[in-house]
């Protein structure tokens, strides 16, 4: 069953999340939520890192070191994003391994 | 908050913000050295600190204060380069002081994040 | 303002430091100049300087970074002036520029205080040139964070 679909880019997560919420029926319901929450949390770190980026470089006064501390922390998120979707995929496989 | 920022992230954020904010009066004062009727500027520390801790995601808003107590030379420009070359020795050590703070904090999360990795 | 901002400020009075020294060191060298070009000694000349907002300031940035700044401005040399006190006269009738009450007019120019003012240009060039590497190294530093 290839229900992984390309998961580089981060609009995709949800996708994952709906698919193995509709496949497994409610009980995993749960991963969707966690998974959803994570996706949220990385594509607001990222829009503000953006934000506070392109402010640095037009020039208009944007501190150094709060635009790299946005940075980094979007890169927190997002790895951390990655270490729930590897659990969440790795949980459902193993719920699936059980369903006969 | 997001599960990877840290009130101690958010305060040392903040921390620079405002020490980086001094060291450009202190700039300020010292390119003005020979300005005629310059008075030197400075921002309460801990009180401008206080108030950005405060209020974490305001941008910060100092409000630079005439420094008291200088001696005023005859073109009444009152900069001392003294207190301004130590203070901008010790603002930088702080900067430097909060990066590195800052940076083992990110680098702690960064571990706590990994540490599951299968 | 960024760090960034503030190499500016640091740098205009680089600028303006230069040009003190330059003035500076016209007059010393032509303390003895009793004939130019316009006719009369050499004039004693003077910068004066005036505070001066950084450019970034004029941009049309958003009001936060930009507008919290008014205190923090950079200088500029304003202009340089002739010094209006009157040439300091000798009695030398046998100099070729003697008058003919056998007076020769100088310049105004006292060597003491020009290097004073000198050394005063130096030592404030020095400090904004510390001012700048101060910057320079907070902005380095703030890239560790990225590391």
């Amino acid at each position: 069953m290839t229900i992984l679909p390309n998961l580089n880019t981060v609009a995709s997560m949800p996708q994952l999340g709906a698919e193995m919420g509709k496949a497994a029926d409610g009980a995993t319901s749960g991963f969707e939520d966690t998974l959803r929450g994570a996706v949220q949390g990385v594509q607001q770190m990222e829009s503000q890192a953006q934000q506070q980026v392109a402010g640095l470089l037009s020039g208009n006064g944007q501190d150094v070191h709060s635009a790299a501390l946005a940075v980094e922390q979007a890169n927190l998120s997002f790895e951390l994003m990655l270490q729930v979707r590897n659990k969440v995929v790795g949980a459902y496989q193993e719920i699936s391994r059980l369903q006969f | 908050m997001s599960l990877v920022e840290t009130p101690l992230m958010k305060s040392l954020a903040r921390y620079l913000d405002v020490t980086a904010y001094r060291q450009g009066v202190v700039a300020a004062n010292i390119a003005n050295i020979d300005t005629p009727g310059y008075r030197t500027n400075d921002i309460n520390f801990k009180q401008e600190l206080d108030k950005a801790l405060q209020a974490p995601d305001a941008p910060v808003t100092p409000s630079p204060q005439q420094v008291p107590g200088l001696l005023e030379r005859p073109d009444g420009n009152n900069v001392n380069l003294d207190r301004e070359g130590l203070l901008l020795a010790q603002t930088q050590l702080h900067f430097a002081t909060g990066v590195a703070l800052l940076r083992s904090e990110l680098k702690r999360i960064s571990m706590a994040i990994q540490e599951d990795k299968a | 303002m960024n760090l960034f901002g503030m190499m500016e400020i640091s740098a205009s009075a680089l600028g303006a430091e230069r040009i003190r020294a330059e003035v500076v060191t016209s007059n010393l060298a032509n303390a003895e100049s009793t004939r130019t070009s316009e006719g009369g000694p050499y004039q004693r000349r003077e910068v004066v300087f005036a505070a001066q907002r950084p450019s970034f300031a004029l941009s049309l940035a958003s009001a936060g970074p930009a507008a919290r700044d008014a205190a923090s401005t950079g200088v500029r040399v304003r202009e340089v002036v002739n010094d209006p006190a009157p040439a300091l006269v000798k009695y030398e009738p046998s100099h070729p520029d003697a008058n003919a009450d056998g007076y020769v007019a100088y310049p105004n120019v006292n060597p003491v205080s020009e290097m004073a003012d000198l050394m005063g240009a130096a030592r404030a060039y020095e400090m904004n040139v510390s001012a700048i590497t101060a910057a320079k190294q907070m902005i380095q530093q703030s890239i560790e964070i990225l590391k």
